[in-house]
């Protein structure tokens, strides 16, 4: 019936089936040039091989793999690769698939590979020495060049090679709706937006998944998969909303499981422009004021139902390792904040409106529709905002127009920003936000410190991970002594299971997509 | 008709205030819709004097049940729904009668050009009216107001530059009609100004129809602003009846099983396109409509006479 | 014979009339279509939320859908694609626009067609009972009903439906992906099952109108001289009813069909939203939060076509079934 439809159609009635169900996302393409939000990363990490990935405690582990060995000046890597291993049309993995793969990622990373770009940066180039061996030269020692592999899959060469084309347009234009994969799971049907289903495939080169097969089924929002669960027509319930816990709690057939997220709301301070527009608002002590009056409890017992976490510093706590747990959390005192602004001789108008530098203290405010929390988050942030006498003006957009708007003119166009990020398990990407690097990019506040900068590149070569951590804790610092971004809340995962789900392990991630290891050993009693 | 004879016994003038109210008694469906009519812009007036609770301030838990403080419970931020709905009709209101005025007024401009001019303008215009009739006015909507990102302002416009295809066609029949008339053509024929003959001569006969007409795209306007709210194509962070719709759906009002932040708007929205339907039907009804009589029905099982035939 | 060819002219000029006002709508919202989506704000490169993308990376994403090309270059292979119903590439899916349109058409019609003959049924019914009645408080309560639901916004209407029927009936998407059944019937039913609340939500959504307007006819056509001859002739009430009145009740809403297609679409965009239905609705939506334009592009020229199209069908239909034209 669909055109999109693939793969067999007698798969039969499985017996150990996980049925999964999602209400805000989907896949929006399973071609790892175009993958883009949770589902279609895990659809590529299910499918494709990874030399190495992170294991459910987030360390480096192999995957294809089997165990590799660094040279003395730490810039040649040697991998062997499980032999035997083969695509499931038949034709052998090899070590010159990797070897393909990755070069063509650093031939077209201007282009068609520009994703994956940041991953294939520091690689110089990939050497296949026979069928099971794989030599990857680095450019220069870097602490993140295991997670930069983890991040890169390994794609069938024989299918891939011939439609790259000569400027590699080919592989970002490529459909890939029925895959040539080798993971432990193969795609029996993908009907977008609506569901994909998967079954096990038994040649894979790594351990056997207990589950037959899982499916993930696409409502268009949230009530729709709870209402599902419920109902018992899916195994497991992501991104479940807060507001639904209460009815959820109550049956004895579903386990609620809420988990410490990543996805980070931020308060964002224009930190270029405001020179021009609000130099008040350079005052640390302004910003001070401003982050006492944010009542980020209030905030997130309203909009998380209480289970978002406080954050001291812009890296989330669930980062744990890199989280600096020793900076101070900013309390919350109306009171103390007005005093500030007070002493600083910012007068408060009949309107309640104080006036700063001869302006009145009214700011604007963008946000993206799609940020986490978003309108609620911003409603109450106005609120807590007139209660020192600082005026915003909130206006939502599309991202793009988002973007558009906080860059445009070099930062000129407004105050305020709200918007939400989600660290990596290696936090070298997200501690590059701030940088001055990332003007026009990332960084959405236009935050410019040579002193951090220096310190960011630092961190990126420190091999010793003691050292390193040291130096992240020192940038976290920095960034909650300035407050270009003030963190507002870590928002919860919350994921709902039905009671016959067995060994379906908890994620930071809305869904996690950074390891095979995610379902392996899931099983679902009948 | 002699000057000094009392009035008080001739029927009322036709076209008078006193007359329009002793008609509109005669309908109940029309006063029913004027009273509604009346109370909303009443809430709209007074709205942040009677809502019982500040729309900014969390007053209860979220989603929070009815009580008998809070008649309605509680919101996905925990704020009074009875307050709510009240503020919301402020901005609901607004943009339907914002974007009604633009249709009525685009629409009337154009239809009273074509109608009145006739030739070579009235097409031209009126390709362009049916253009934008055969265009889908929601989905072309929606798209709009994805590519210029969500704003009430631009919302109301596009809504109102979509809506007044019909007016247009409307009151170019009834302007072609009126153009006819013996006392038109006589008053332009004594080398009356264009200007004149539409405002002294074809305003006031299409008036009513016009009104009609604003009514019906008040209605069609308070529907598409729920529409594009639900799309989440408006500033989220005012408070509208439609805002209020997509903030339930959004934040899963139904998973909580909190009915009460889904129905309320709803109904509100309903009462009011209810009774401007209502009134419209009355005015287009009095004004140039024609009522049948079967000559058959269940009441009556024999024949009847042919409307008119009496006479 | 001059008399039928006469009138077998004038009636395929009638006919020719609306194909060639409904060709040029379409080319004109083609040609402004382009323009429309071509001056938006922001573009594919800003699309993705990911930190530490690189400027390489946006170029790249810009290169890829030829967004640094000349405005009038665009436009020329606009043009050349469309030509070949090429409406390009979504930003998302990175699949053909006209494939992601097709399937999710295959989805829409369905469930349109079917809420359609659900509302035209009921409409039917109610109007024939009401004008019946007229008058009476049963008339009242029915043209109360109409006017009623057509004044409900469609999507909360859908919401009212799905808290009701919760456990009860599917409310969220087309069919039950985890069906393991290559039986047509089982799949068939399944899909059924999922369609009988968003088709009850479409049929009362829409069923107002109809009904209001079928009513007035069937009364003006009991007003009509004729009945008298059919009673006179010795038919019951009920045989007359059914022989003049239905049949002439069915005219003004063939009308009433084509002038409202768009918002029957409209309806039908709202009503899938809120029940997850993989139809056209639903890919405009996702394609609104993702602003992926091309997807927004090729719907909207599918909708506008679509509904032109149908519209010149409707006038077509309208030629053949009014007697007016037929005979005179």
């Amino acid at each position: 019936m669909m055109a999109l439809a693939v793969g067999t159609p007698a798969f039969g009635q499985p017996n150990n089936f996980l049925r999964i169900g999602d209400g805000s996302s989907r896949v929006d393409s399973i071609n790892p040039f175009g993958a883009v939000n949770g589902f279609s990363l895990l659809t590529v990490r299910t499918l494709y091989p990874f030399l190495v990935e992170y294991d459910l405690e987030g360390r480096i582990t192999s995957d294809l793999a089997e165990n590799y060995a660094i040279s003395d000046d730490g810039l040649t890597w040697t991998f062997n690769i499980a032999a035997g291993a083969t695509w499931n049309d038949g034709t052998p993995l090899t070590a010159s698939d990797a070897e393909w793969t990755i070069n063509t990622m650093i031939a077209f990373r201007d282009g068609a590979t520009a994703r994956f770009s940041s991953f294939i940066a520091n690689i110089v180039e990939a050497v296949a020495k026979s069928d099971t061996e794989l030599t990857i030269k680095f450019a220069e020692v870097a602490a993140t060049s295991g997670d930069a592999l983890a991040q890169i899959p390994i794609l069938p060469e024989h299918i891939w090679a011939p439609i790259a084309g000569e400027d590699g347009s080919g592989l970002s234009s490529f459909g890939n709706t029925d895959p040539v994969s080798a993971g432990p799971f193969e795609i029996v049907r993908f009907t977008p937006p609506e569901s994909i289903i998967f079954k096990r495939y038994d040649d894979f080169y790594g351990t056997a998944p207990k589950l037959d097969g899982f499916g993930v089924v696409f409502y268009s929002n949230d009530d729709a998969a709870v209402n599902a669960l419920k109902a018992g027509d899916i195994d497991a319930a992501y991104e479940v909303p807060a507001t639904a816990m209460s009815t959820l709690a109550g049956s004895t057939a579903v386990n609620v499981v809420v988990t410490e997220g990543r996805d980070t709301v931020f308060f964002e301070i224009n930190s270029r422009a405001i020179k021009e527009t609000a130099p008040e608002l350079k005052n640390p002590r302004v910003r001070e004021a401003i982050d006492l009056a944010i009542d980020k409890d209030e905030i997130i017992d309203v909009v998380t139902d209480g289970l978002g976490a406080r954050s001291a510093s812009f890296l989330p706590p669930s980062a744990q390792y890199w989280y600096n747990d020793e900076l101070e959390m900013p309390g919350h005192d109306v009171d103390k904040a007005n005093a500030i602004l007070d002493e600083l001789g910012y007068a408060m108008r009949e309107d309640g409106i104080r006036v700063a530098n001869g302006m009145p203290m009214i700011y604007r405010f963008l946000y993206p529709d799609v940020a986490t929390g978003a309108p609620r988050v911003i409603t109450m942030i106005a609120n807590m905002l007139a209660d020192i006498g600082i005026k915003v003006e909130p206006q939502a957009s599309d991202y793009p127009s988002y973007a558009a708007a906080i860059f445009r003119d070099d930062y000129l166009n407004f105050e305020f920003g709200l918007d939400d990020f989600e660290p990596d398990n290696d936090p070298n990407r997200f501690l590059g936000i701030p940088t001055c690097a990332q003007f026009n990019q990332a960084n959405e506040t236009g935050y410019c410190n040579k002193e951090y900068d220096a310190l960011f590149a630092e961190q990126a070569v420190t091999l010793d991970t003691q050292k390193r951590r040291e130096i992240v804790r020192e940038l976290q610092a920095i960034i909650a002594r300035d407050r270009p971004i003030i963190p507002i809340y870590a928002a919860p995962t919350i994921s709902a299971q039905r009671s016959n789900v067995r060994d379906l392990p908890p994620s930071p991630l809305i869904i996690n997509h950074i390891s095979k290891q995610f379902l392996m050993n899931v099983t679902v009693e009948k | 008709m002699s000057t000094d004879s009392p009035s008080r016994k001739t029927p009322l003038a036709r076209g008078s205030l006193r007359w329009h109210v002793h008609m509109l008694m005669g309908s109940r469906p029309a006063m029913a819709g004027v009273v509604i009519l009346l109370f909303f812009l009443f809430v709209v007036v007074f709205g942040d004097v009677i809502a019982p609770h500040d729309v900014r301030e969390k007053t209860g838990p979220v989603f929070g049940p009815p009580t008998a403080e809070h008649l309605l419970g509680f919101d996905d931020g925990g704020v009074d729904m009875v307050s709510l709905v009240i503020v919301g009709t402020r901005i609901s209101f607004l943009v339907g009668f914002a974007a009604a005025l633009i249709a009525t007024l685009f629409g009337g401009i154009v239809g009273l050009l074509a109608g009145y001019y006739g030739g070579t303008i009235d097409r031209l215009l009126m390709a362009v009216t049916d253009y934008f009739i055969a265009i889908p006015a929601l989905p072309l909507m929606i798209i709009l107001a994805a590519l210029w990102g969500p704003d009430l302002t631009r919302a109301t416009m596009l809504i109102g530059l979509l809506l007044w295809t019909l007016t247009a066609r409307v009151i170019r029949a009834q302007t072609l009609s009126a153009r006819e008339r013996g006392f038109v053509r006589r008053a332009k024929a004594m080398g009356a100004s264009d200007w004149w003959v539409i405002r002294k001569h074809l305003l006031p006969q299409i008036a009513g129809l016009l009104t009609a007409s604003g009514i019906t795209t008040l209605a069609v306007a308070v529907f598409y602003e729920a529409a594009l709210a639900f799309f989440g194509l408006e500033s989220a962070t005012a408070v509208s009846w439609g805002i209020l719709i997509h903030n339930a759906f959004a934040q899963s009002a139904l998973s909580a099983g909190a009915w009460w932040a889904i129905v309320p708007p709803g109904v509100a929205i309903t009462v009011l396109i209810l009774a401007c339907n209502l009134v419209g039907a009355y005015i287009e009804d009095n004004f140039g409509g024609v009522n049948y009589q079967p000559h058959i029905s269940a009441q009556r099982y024999t024949l009847l006479p042919r409307r008119g035939s009496a006479k | 014979m001059t008399r039928s060819s006469d009138s077998l002219m004038r009636f395929l000029r009638r006919l020719v009339w609306p194909v060639l006002t409904g060709t040029a709508t379409i080319l004109l919202t083609l040609v402004a279509n382009f323009f429309l989506f071509r001056f938006a704000p922001g573009d594919a490169a800003d699309l993705r939320h990911i930190p530490g993308a690189s400027a390489e990376m946006k170029e790249a994403i810009r290169r890829e859908f030829g967004l640094d090309r000349p405005y009038w270059e665009q436009f020329v292979k606009y043009l050349e694609q469309l030509l070949h119903g090429n409406l390009g590439y979504s930003y998302q899916s990175r699949l053909p626009v006209s494939l992601e349109l097709g399937n999710a058409l295959q989805n829409t019609i369905p469930l349109l067609l079917i809420g359609l003959v659900v509302a035209l049924v009921i409409a039917w019914f109610s109007a024939v009972i009401a004008a019946w009645n007229q008058g009476r408080t049963i008339d009242q309560v029915l043209r109360g009903a109409a006017l009623a639901f057509y004044a409900m916004p469609t999507q909360w209407l859908g919401l009212i439906l799905i808290f009701a029927f919760t456990g009860i009936l599917p409310s969220g998407g087309m069919r039950d992906p985890f069906l393991f059944s290559d039986s047509a019937w089982d799949q068939a039913m399944d899909i059924g099952r999922h369609m009988i609340l968003p088709g009850i939500t479409y049929a009362l959504a829409v069923y107002g109108q109809f009904m209001v307007i079928m009513r007035t006819s069937i009364l003006q056509t009991l007003s009509e001289d004729f009945i008298v001859t059919a009673k006179i002739k010795g038919l019951t009430d009920w045989q007359v009813m059914q022989r003049h009145a239905t049949r002439n009740a069915l005219l003004p809403v063939t009308t009433l069909l084509g002038l409202n297609l768009g918002m029957l679409v409209g309806g039908a965009i709202l009503i899938e939203v809120a029940y997850s239905w993989p139809g056209i609705g639903q890919l405009v939506y996702h394609a609104v939060i993702g602003r992926d334009y091309p997807v927004l592009s090729g719907a909207f020229i599918l909708i506008t076509t679509s509904v032109v199209v149908c519209n010149i069908l409707v006038d077509m239909i309208y030629v053949l079934i009014d007697p007016r034209t037929r005979q005179s």
